[in-house]
């Protein structure tokens, strides 16, 4: 009984969502021990799972302030939010101003960063491995990895990454055991925009930041 | 025997299935696609929240403060190693054999050498959890999923996934233990466990923009992940990117956090 599949800590791991993997995947989920090259789709994700693990290594120790210091530069340089923001609007981004644009972009890093401090506050022997990378189309990479819990739960993240102008490879999407954070994103933030407009999207996200920052979510 | 006391029991738990199974969205994106009885479904899903935060919240408050981390760590493992039958028989109907063969292990070892489960022995034996119901049977043998559907007490589902909650009853171990008592107090404690172990999922629901449509979009592209055995295809990882293209960009400094 209690049967529920669980979305979990993959949600937990973005501040989204969460669940348990077959033992198939797990049988595939062998840690990498090569170093991939600089500027590779697998280095990119190599310098986001350190920090993710830094900073859960860093625990409640260093508090929100210091989790957030470990974590948001690296999403910075990891993830393509004005791409990611574009997606996750959809057709409603070309509808906002410039200004509004760019505040959005902010916002999101922000967030996303403040979701990734308050939830990896401690570490108790999780571990990452990247198990594949595959060419999805030019300029498209899709990099496959686990998160194996001290339980042994074997959770999946999925990293979507496109190569920027600069060459650097930048993740627009992490599927967390078969949940995409764009198509959530997405969901959630056109119905508000259409339902009640850009400011209450900007506030909702604010409130959440300020929520995890003051430790109401820890 | 208490069938319905049982189905109570499994359906109460479920409250906080809200985060953990699976969801409103379209494999095309579209909101409520396939959420015809959203009208009654949206009600429902708000009381199954208040519930939480109103019964199941503050009684795991009190369990974290009574208890110590080791208990709460084996109460959890006693209740995964007991879902484990349901898991593995819902393998093998599914034709897959090796991961039901894992979960046959996994409970067969930590059922004996694990004392029933309080240890995970098959953890260090790489024997890990999975996931697994009758729902994803169904869809496996190619049943559609159905209107979207969130049940009292238990969260999100489907119509393909009623069915299972009847085999998730008579495969759970106390619907064959000779007392009521015994059968009310394994459900009682599986209920404290369940708000425990889905407490931060809850809280991740709660979080979000649109928490109904944040619960039903997760719940379903989880179930659809684990209908194709765990994995993630292609058109998914690069679904949305497709979209029409921005008119105005925006200054790249702005992603300073």
């Amino acid at each position: 009984m209690m049967r529920k599949s669980r979305i979990l800590s993959a949600l937990v791991v973005f501040g989204l969502l969460g669940l348990s993997s077959p033992a198939l995947w797990a049988a595939d989920a062998v840690a990498s021990t090569q170093k991939a090259p600089q500027d590779s789709p697998k280095a990119s994700i190599e310098t986001l799972d350190q920090a993710l693990l830094q900073t859960m290594q860093a625990g409640k120790a260093a508090g929100y302030a210091g989790r957030y210091k470990i974590i948001a530069p690296v999403l910075a340089k990891v993830y393509d939010f004005e791409k990611i923001a574009q997606l996750a609007l959809g057709s409603e981004w070309s509808k906002l101003s410039v200004a509004e644009q760019k505040q959005f972009v902010s916002v999101l890093a922000k967030y996303t960063a403040a979701t990734y401090a308050g939830r990896f506050d401690g570490y108790d022997g999780e571990h990452f491995a990247i198990v594949d990378t595959q060419e999805l189309r030019p300029g498209t990479m899709g990099v496959f990895t686990t998160f194996t819990m001290k339980s042994g739960r074997v959770h999946r993240f999925d990293y979507l990454l496109e190569q920027s102008a600069n060459k650097e490879w930048r993740v627009i999407n992490v599927v967390a055991d078969g949940v995409s954070d764009l198509s959530l994103k997405r969901a959630e933030y056109v119905d508000l925009l259409k339902s009640k407009g850009f400011p209450a999207l900007i506030a909702h996200l604010r409130r959440q930041i300020q929520d995890y920052a003051s430790g109401a979510k820890s | 025997m208490s069938l319905g006391r049982a189905a109570l029991a499994l359906g109460f738990a479920g409250i906080l299935c809200l985060s953990g199974c699976a969801t409103v969205q379209g494999p095309n994106g579209q909101i409520g696609s396939n959420d015809p009885l959203e009208p009654i479904n949206k009600p429902i899903f708000n009381a199954n929240l208040w519930l939480f935060r109103n019964v199941l919240g503050p009684i795991n408050t009190g369990y974290v403060a009574v208890t110590p981390k080791f208990f709460r760590t084996s109460v959890s493992n006693v209740f995964a190693n007991a879902d484990m039958p349901y898991v593995f028989v819902n393998d093998f109907l599914q034709g897959r054999v090796q991961p039901g063969m894992s979960g046959l292990s996994r409970f067969l070892v930590n059922t004996i050498f694990g004392l029933g489960g309080i240890f995970d022995v098959a953890n260090k034996l790489d024997l890990p959890k999975q996931s697994n119901n009758f729902g994803v049977t169904l869809g496996v043998w190619g049943v559609p999923q159905g209107p979207y559907l969130v049940l009292p007490f238990y969260g999100p589902s489907s119509l393909r996934n009623l069915p299972g909650l009847a085999l998730a009853i008579y495969t759970a171990p106390p619907y064959y233990f000779p007392s009521s008592n015994a059968q009310w107090a394994w459900s009682g404690m599986g209920i404290i466990n369940t708000g425990h172990v889905d407490a931060p999922q809850v809280r991740m629901v709660e979080d979000a923009v649109n928490p109904y449509v944040f619960a039903r979009n997760a719940w379903e592209q989880h179930e659809q992940f684990l209908i194709d055995g765990g994995k993630v295809n292609k058109s998914q990882l690069l679904e949305g990117l497709d979209l029409p293209p921005a008119t105005a960009a925006t200054d790249s400094a702005a992603t300073t956090p």
